[in-house]
């Protein structure tokens, strides 16, 4: 009496090699037919797939940007997309010569925090006059990024995140 | 002195400790370092911190020591699906044939050559080589993704060539590992952004939230998949 082979579902019916759950045998080109339960949890999977990213992005065009204090950004915090509004404390500066890099510093009482910006988003920030001055109130929307401690950064990638709620002028 | 001390121990004790988590079926290493992370900020909050120099051997032996023996439940415990198949299936075939100890031998050899080459000759290339290759690279990012992307996608092209009768059953066939490619991709886009942006986790705990799709995209497949295979 032949024993059963438990993993002879995994197995080519024609060539015996061992293809776990494909649908074509990668040897022999041969099809392997899956039982009813494989072809529903694929069918299954699909829907599921689907529904869940519908669900995700209701979920997500209806959640709102948490605001925070900048006192209370944390390394826990990191990768978080926050909002935060603070006094610009330093003339933005650029990294480099060809705008690829600007940063500067806000406060709001509670701590204090870096707004950084990369091309293409420097870029434009310095060629429409968008970036603030010392003083201005500015909201910013942007990425957590803690890259050691003590150094808490906010990362924008598009202009639209930085927005000048009061120029220094006006206070 | 003891700092020295201090390191080795600590990048021993994560080896130890990655090689000994990585024998959980379907536990990232990620995921362990996510909690590790969550225990230090509470050490934080009670001012109690650990020195850099534990800290950080102590998190990349984990890495390492889980990577080198990962190999153990990937070759003998784990059923491949398709996207593997290059990488596990000569694992699976030699822990088929009654050989996969020699196949983690192999592996692990393999990995340790790459230890090698990373400590010998990147260690000590990169910082000369990487400030050029970022500087030529930065620019075109976009455009070598997009042909990664096409490349992704094209790999789905249907196979069957001029096998088998013509007609619509073979015209879905041959279309429906493209469209599930097509498919996948704009979900798994959508997710990207949907984690990135709008990410359902707290954000008190923003730092882990890659966590939950982790478990649900590798973590589970792996599981159901074993399952199926009867592995």
């Amino acid at each position: 009496m032949q024993a059963l082979d438990p993993t002879d579902g995994a197995r080519c019916p024609a060539c015996r090699r061992f293809i776990g759950p494909l649908d074509t045998c990668p040897y022999c080109d041969s099809p392997a037919n899956k039982a009813f339960s494989l072809r529903f949890l694929r069918y299954a999977a699909l829907v599921l797939a689907v529904a869940g990213m519908v669900l995700l992005f209701f979920m997500a065009r209806s959640s709102r940007i948490p605001e925070i204090e900048l006192g209370a950004v944390t390394p826990a915090l990191n990768s978080a997309t926050v909002r935060v509004e603070g006094n610009v404390a330093a003339e933005p500066r650029t990294g480099q010569a060809d705008d690829t890099y600007i940063s500067f510093s806000i406060s709001d009482g509670s701590g204090r925090l870096t707004v950084a910006a990369y091309d293409p988003c420097a870029h434009i920030l310095v060629e429409r006059d968008l970036l603030p001055h010392k003083g201005d109130r500015v909201e910013v929307t942007g990425t957590v990024s803690i890259r050691s401690p003590g150094a808490n950064r906010i990362v924008i990638e598009t202009p639209k995140q930085l927005k000048v709620v009061k120029q220094a002028t006006d206070a | 002195m003891l700092e020295i001390i201090l390191t080795i121990g600590s990048a021993i004790a994560g080896c130890l400790a990655g090689s000994l988590l990585a024998c959980i079926p379907a536990l990232h290493i990620y995921n362990v370092m996510g909690l590790v992370m969550i225990g230090i900020y509470s050490l934080g909050a009670e001012a109690i911190s650990i020195p850099p120099a534990i800290l950080v051997p102590g998190t990349i032996g984990l890495l390492v020591g889980w990577s080198m023996a990962n190999t153990i439940p990937s070759v003998l415990l784990a059923a491949p699906d398709e996207s593997a198949l290059l990488t596990v299936m000569p694992g699976q075939k030699y822990a088929m044939a009654g050989r996969g100890f020699e196949a983690v031998m192999l592996t692990a050899f393999g990995g340790l050559a790459g230890i090698f080459l990373l400590v010998l000759v990147v260690g000590p290339l990169a910082p000369l080589l990487m400030p050029t290759f970022h500087a030529v690279f930065r620019r075109h990012t976009h455009w070598i993704l997009w042909v990664v992307i096409a490349f992704m996608l094209m790999s789905e092209w249907p196979r069957l060539g001029n096998r088998g009768q013509g007609g619509w059953h073979k015209f879905l066939q041959a279309w429906a590992p493209l469209c599930a490619g097509l498919l996948t991709f704009f979900l798994a886009g959508l997710l990207g952004f949907i984690l990135r942006y709008r990410s359902p986790i707290v954000v008190e705990a923003a730092f882990q939230n890659m966590m939950p799709a982790f478990a649900g995209l590798f973590a589970a497949p792996w599981l159901i998949l074993n399952i199926i295979a009867k592995v």
